[in-house]
Parts: C-alpha cells; sequence; structure tokens
C-alpha cells in the first residue's frame, strides 16, 4: 500500500440555508463545480490524471441527484475521462468521500483522487430523500429510532449537560469562528462563490453571530420538545428505561445552522504529486468508520476516535488537534468528557454552531480547518472526525509532512 | 351450505343471511369459509343474481370474529411449520379467510352489507369488503378491531382496506388500540355509507343502492386510486405516522401484533391491494406464531374461562 498525501484543501464560504441566504440563488451543482475549479486553478492540475471525483451529498434527490459529481466534474471543465460519484454516509459524506478518495489512492487505483461534498440546504431541504429509517417500522419501530435532534437531548441528560453548558459551549463556538476569521485563518481554504456572470456572490461564512452570548442563547425556546412529546421521547425512554425525563437543551443556537456550501479536497500518492510538481501538505495516517447504538445516535464520535488511535497504535493525547463537527453542542460537550480531551486542542476555529454544517460538505471544510490549523500553528497531528445519523461515526487522522 | 341461507327476490338481488349454528353469535369456522366459498361461487356464475345484501341472522350482531376455538389450533399448527414447503401451505392457510373476503369483492357484482350490533374482528373485516354498508343506529352497534389486545392482529383484510378509506394516520387508533368507531366517524370516512334505524329500514337502503347505483368495484380497484392523507412516504407519514409509531414503543405490555400492524400498514401502503393484502397475511402469520403471542392468546382464554364460569 502506498502512502496517501493531502495536496489541497477548499471550501466555499456558507451561505444561510435559506430563502434569504447568499447562495440561494445558487445551484448545488454550481458550487460543486466551483470547488473542483479551485482545486485545478490553484494546483495547475492536469485533471487527466484525477481517476476519481467522490463527493458527499446527502440529499441527493432533485437537483442534487443523478451523480452530481460526474455532472459537477464535467461542469468544471476537467477531462471528460475523469469519473466522479456520489456517496452518502450522511452528515460524515464529505469525509468518507475523503477516506475513500485515500484508499483509492492507498490501493493503487488512483494517482490523484478529489473527495469532498457539496449540499445545498436552502435548494433541497433537510429530509427531502426520505428513507426507511424514519418511516419503516422495520426499522423505526424494531429499533426504537428518534430524530437526531432527540439524540442530542438524550445525550445532554444521560450525560449531564445542562442548558447552561450547552450554551456555553455555543457562545464559545461563536467567539473562535468570529476570531478565526478575524485572524484571517480560514483564508487559504475559502474560496468565494461566483454568480452566473462571474460577480463574487458570498466570501464569508454568514451563518455566524458573533454577538451570542449567554444571555441571548437563553431565551431562546428548545427546538425539540415537540417532536419528543408527538412520541419520540417515548421511544427513547422505551430504549433508556434509566434515563428518566429527557431534558431537551437545544436549539438553533447551539445547534449545527443549516446552510449551504461545498469542499474539494485534493488527495494523491506521492509519485503523483512529484509527477505534476505539487508538494503535499500533509500525510494521510488513517481512517475509519464504526456504528454505535443507534436510538441515541451521535456516540459514534469516541468510538471512532478510539478504534482509529488503536489501529495507529496511539493514544489521544498523541493527537495536537481535534476537529469534530458541532452537530449539536452535546455531542461535542460528550466527545471531550469520554475522551478527556483538552477543551484548546478541540475544535479551536469554532464549528457548525458559528458557521454551519452543509451537510455533503461538512467533513471536507473540517479536514481543511485542521490542515490549515497545522501549518498555521506548526503542529503535527490531527484527528478529524464526525458523528453520523443512525448511530456512525467517522474519522480521519493526518500528520503534516 | 350449514351457516348461511339466500334467498333470490323477483329483482335478482340475493338476500343472504349469515347464522352459524349453535351459537350465540355468527364466529368465522372452517364451515363458515367453506360457506362463503359456495356463495361466492354461486353469487360469480348465476345470471339471476344481480347483486347481493348480506346480513346476520343473530340478533346481537353480524359477527363477533374469528371462532378463536379454531383458531388456537390452527396457531398450533403453524408453529410447527419450519420447511419451505410446510411454511408456504400454513401461510396460504392463515390467509385463507382473506383470500375469501377478496373473492366476494371481486366477484363483480354489487355486495351490500348490513352492519348491526357487534361487527368484531373478521366480522368488521367481512363488512369491509362489501361495497357498500348499512348500520342499524342502536346503541348495540359496536364496530372494532380488537385483535391486538389479544395478541394479534387483524388478518383479513382490515390494515389495507381500512388505510385505503380513511388514510394512515385516521385509521391507526383503530388498528393498534382497538378504538371502537363511532357510526358518526364511520359514516364521515365512508366505512359505512348509510345508517338505518332499525332492520327492515336498513334492508330497504341496501336494496334501493343495488337497484339504483350498485357499483361492484371497490374504490382500490380502480386504476388511479390514490390513498387518501398520502402514503408510506409522503409529508404526513414523516410528520405524524413516525411520531405516532414511536409513541407506542412506551407502552409497557406491548402487544406483539402492533410491530407487524405497522409494517403491514406501511408495506401495504405502497402496493397495490392485493400484494397488501397478501403482506398483512404474512404479518398475521408472524404474530400468530411468535411466543409472545402464544402467552397474550393464553392469557386471554385464562381470562375468559373463569368469566365464563363465573357467569354460568
Ligand atoms: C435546531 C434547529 C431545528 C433550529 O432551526 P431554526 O429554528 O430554523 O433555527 P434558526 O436559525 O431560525 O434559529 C431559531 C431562533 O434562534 C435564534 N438564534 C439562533 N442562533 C442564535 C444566536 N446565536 N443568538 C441569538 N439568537 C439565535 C434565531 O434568530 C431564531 O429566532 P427567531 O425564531 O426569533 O428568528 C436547526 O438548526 C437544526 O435542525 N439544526 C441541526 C441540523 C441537522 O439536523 N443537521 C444534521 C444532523 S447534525
Amino acid at each position: 500500500m502506498t502512502n496517501a498525501y493531502i495536496y489541497d484543501a477548499v471550501r466555499t464560504p456558507r451561505g444561510k440555508g435559506r430563502a434569504d441566504g447568499s447562495l440561494h440563488e445558487i445551484t448545488a451543482l454550481s458550487l460543486a463545480a466551483q470547488t473542483l475549479q479551485a482545486i485545478r486553478d490553484r494546483n495547475g492540475l492536469d485533471t487527466v490524471l484525477v481517476d476519481d471525483v467522490i463527493l458527499g451529498c446527502v440529499m441527493p434527490v432533485g437537483e442534487q441527484g443523478s451523480d452530481i459529481a460526474r455532472i459537477a466534474t464535467l461542469v468544471a471543465g476537467y477531462d471528460e475521462q475523469v469519473p466522479g460519484v456520489q456517496i452518502n454516509r450522511f452528515c460524515a459524506s464529505g469525509l468518507e468521500a475523503c477516506n475513500m478518495a485515500a484508499a483509492k489512492v492507498a490501493s493503487g487505483e488512483a494517482r490523484f483522487a478529489i473527495g469532498g461534498g457539496v449540499e445545498s440546504m436552502s435548494r433541497v431541504a433537510l429530509a427531502a430523500d426520505g428513507g426507511a429509517m424514519m418511516v419503516d417500522p422495520t426499522f423505526a419501530f424494531d429499533h426504537y429510532y428518534a430524530p437526531q435532534g432527540i439524540g442530542a437531548d438524550m445525550l445532554a441528560t444521560i450525560y449531564g449537560f445542562s442548558r447552561d453548558d450547552v450554551d456555553a459551549y455555543a457562545v464559545e463556538s461563536q467567539r473562535r469562528a468570529a476570531m478565526a476569521w478575524a485572524d484571517g485563518r480560514f483564508v487559504r481554504s475559502v474560496v468565494p462563490v461566483l454568480d452566473q456572470a462571474g460577480v463574487v456572490i458570498l466570501d464569508h461564512d454568514e451563518h455566524m453571530r458573533p454577538q451570542t452570548d449567554a444571555q441571548s442563547l437563553g431565551k431562546l425556546k428548545p427546538a425539540f420538545a415537540k417532536m419528543g412529546e408527538a412520541g419520540y421521547d417515548a421511544a427513547a425512554r422505551a430504549r433508556y428505561p434509566q434515563m428518566g425525563p429527557i431534558t431537551h437543551v437545544h436549539h438553533g443556537g447551539n445547534s449545527s445552522g443549516i446552510v449551504d456550501g461545498a469542499s474539494a479536497v485534493l488527495i494523491g500518492s506521492k509519485d503523483a504529486g512529484e509527477a505534476a510538481g505539487l508538494k503535499p501538505r500533509a500525510r494521510i495516517l488513517g481512517t475509519a468508520s464504526i456504528g454505535s447504538e443507534p436510538t441515541i445516535m451521535l456516540t459514534g464520535p469516541e468510538f471512532v476516535t478510539r478504534k482509529l488511535l488503536a489501529r495507529l497504535g496511539m493514544s489521544v493525547s498523541d493527537i495536537d488537534l481535534y476537529e469534530l463537527n458541532e452537530a449539536f453542542a452535546a455531542v461535542v460537550l460528550r466527545y471531550q468528557q469520554a475522551l478527556e480531551i483538552d477543551p484548546d486542542k478541540l475544535n479551536v476555529n469554532g464549528g457548525a454552531i458559528a458557521m454551519g454544517h452543509p451537510l455533503g460538505a461538512t467533513g471536507g471544510m473540517i479536514l481543511g480547518t485542521a490542515l490549515d490549523e497545522l501549518e498555521r500553528t506548526g503542529k503535527e497531528s490531527a484527528l478529524v472526525n464526525l458523528c453520523v445519523g443512525a448511530g456512525m461515526g467517522t474519522a480521519m487522522a493526518i500528520a503534516r509532512v | 351450505m350449514q351457516n348461511i341461507t339466500m334467498e333470490v327476490d323477483g329483482h335478482g338481488v340475493a338476500l343472504v343471511t349469515l347464522d352459524v349454528p349453535g351459537k350465540p353469535i355468527n364466529v368465522i369456522s372452517q364451515s363458515v369459509q367453506q360457506d362463503l366459498d359456495l356463495f361466492v361461487e354461486r353469487l360469480r356464475t348465476d345470471p339471476e343474481i344481480r347483486g347481493t345484501i348480506v346480513r346476520s341472522g343473530k340478533t346481537g350482531g353480524l359477527c363477533a370474529g374469528a371462532d378463536l376455538g379454531e383458531m388456537l389450533d390452527d396457531i398450533a399448527r403453524w408453529r410447527e411449520a419450519e420447511s419451505q414447503d410446510d411454511l408456504r401451505a400454513a401461510v396460504a392457510e392463515a390467509g385463507g379467510y382473506s383470500q375469501r373476503i377478496r373473492a366476494i369483492e371481486t366477484c363483480g357484482k354489487p355486495v351490500a352489507v348490513i352492519v348491526h350490533g357487534q361487527a368484531l374482528g373478521g366480522g368488521l373485516e367481512l363488512a369491509l369488503a362489501g361495497h357498500y354498508r348499512v348500520a342499524v343506529d342502536d346503541a348495540t352497534l359496536r364496530l372494532a378491531l380488537p385483535e391486538a389486545s389479544i395478541g394479534l392482529m387483524p388478518g383479513a383484510g382490515a390494515t389495507q382496506r381500512l388505510i385505503r378509506m380513511i388514510g394512515i394516520n385516521a385509521a391507526l387508533p383503530y388498528l393498534l388500540d382497538g378504538t371502537p368507531l363511532t357510526l358518526s366517524d364511520a359514516l364521515a370516512g365512508g366505512v359505512v355509507h348509510a345508517a338505518a334505524t332499525d332492520g327492515p329500514q336498513a334492508l330497504k337502503t341496501a336494496r334501493q343502492w343495488i337497484l339504483t347505483s350498485g357499483d361492484p368495484v371497490a374504490p382500490w380497484d380502480v386504476k388511479g386510486f390514490k390513498l387518501p392523507g398520502g402514503g408510506s412516504h409522503s409529508p404526513a407519514a414523516y410528520q405524524f405516522f413516525g411520531p405516532a409509531m414511536a409513541a407506542r414503543l412506551a407502552e409497557a405490555d406491548q402487544s406483539p401484533g402492533i410491530g407487524n400492524i405497522l409494517k403491514a400498514v406501511y408495506e401495504g401502503a405502497q402496493v397495490p391491494i392485493d400484494a397488501g393484502l397478501r403482506i398483512e397475511t404474512r404479518y398475521f402469520f408472524n404474530t400468530a406464531r411468535s411466543p409472545d403471542a402464544k402467552a397474550k392468546i393464553d392469557a386471554f382464554f385464562a381470562r375468559r374461562s373463569t368469566r365464563n364460569k363465573a357467569t354460568a
């Protein structure tokens, strides 16, 4: 097996995932194609060397349907020999795409492969793809399905995070994201989105609310209490009889924001990089995915991190920097608690609570964030991971070269 | 026919009376099922017959459902099935009554059913297979599907026909909880088409329907039929069916029928009626064979026999 290296990582800024969001008038196809063009143009890449383009997309229906990866590759002007495949591992799709790209490079199938993803949540809404998970009783009833917002509130209830705890985490996420933007820490990765005429339509993450404080968050009503009352609290308690009543602590201010965006990460072998005259930015140490209990749904990160570290023969303290997608505040708090991670090593530049979580794209985005931060600080290693629907977790560990 | 009498009047309307000898109320036994075969055959082939009215000869009601004694023996036999051949035969047997009811529905002639007093479980399912239902509106009227409460599930079309009449969400309480259908809800949802003050008036109404409009095709057999309220993947299903299902998980004393009713509904709503009925039969079979069902049914019989002794 050859080593796989990261040569570059780009992302769009994240637009508010609503009809009044700046990217609402830009198609998902265009978002994906623009990141692929940036990868090509920044690296002077002969695209014929790219043996696959793998894009995560969690709602692959409507305009995001029919293998958007291949279509975006053609629209980006890549050589027509370059294939594309759209994949779905729910919220980790963008990272899974990078894991698969790395595996293709490691196995020798690909010289270069691009991983990343796209999601226009303002144009193709959450849950637009339907699925058996929520409504087929063979899963939903027999396996006690509850939506992820309920899972987040279950995490807080079971592991003892109060409303103040999750709100405090959200305030910190906003503070860190604002500081990171002000300090120019995202400049290397963020490529502004152009409109149909080629004019910049968005160049910053517009979901952010830097003024957020505990007081402003304190006023927000729990988002998932109604859903719980409708039946899902009952399912959760049937699965966890010892849990007691669920305290609903998550709301729009401490959950990942609904946004539009795309990401692309160029991964390749050492030989391919040398032949193309490119310098690798990081080596991929390893990748992993795992499943955990699906009703609480969001405990995967702890387990996938342990799995990957064990395989690498590393311990938690060997990693300099952790990125865990901020799906919900309690997910990160639980992760930090379970693995005893120093908060100063975790999501140091904020995360999806402040900047948003464009489902299929996020994994590629936070991988780029970790890479930029390693380079900025001169640190060695990072572990990037996300919680995933139905109880999964997906991770990648990298080291600077 | 031991259980059914049939008289055809001068207009070609066959009046069919179900009256199981030696029973205080009609129940569906093997013998009744055999009579249903003969009845359907006659209905289909006799050119004199234009349509039929089905009613009960018992004062207590139309029919109380399955003959539970026989059903216990059936279930004991079904539990033994292991080989593919035995399984196939047992499932066919478990679906026998459902198929007979379907044969009535598709006989090609209009079928009106007069419902009075109790129409429970398989008895209500018999009525649902008619094309037109007249209910006698008095205090004894009771339309309900109590199967889940004794550890079973409706197995003769209720999970398929009720959702096609009133929609998935509206049907759930009747199917899962045994909630009785009130006459006004039944009328509003087209589960019952007309109310009558007494038996003779019901007969008149039914006869008039056959002679005037009498459509022998169920709505779900018409091309382009759409489930009212949306199918298994409609927005309504995500909004209501999912949570309704989740809420049921909290019930401490879970009937094994609950999950299987939900599965028959969810899967049956996505396919044509005949496939839906086959799916229902398979889940009915699974329910009946489950160890949990055995415990529930045994408990039900134990309760019933002590009650019968007490009242004897
Ligand atoms: C939690 C969730 C349902 C909230 O949705 P929403 O109500 O549309 O969210 P909004 O952004 O409109 O926020 C709700 C309210 O909080 C306010 N708010 C949000 N963030 C705030 C902040 N940091 N400070 C102050 N107020 C804030 C908004 O202004 C809004 O108030 P309004 O209703 O008065 O306008 C949604 O964010 C969500 O589902 N997130 C998770 C996404 C997801 O499931 N991803 C996949 C799995 S991780």
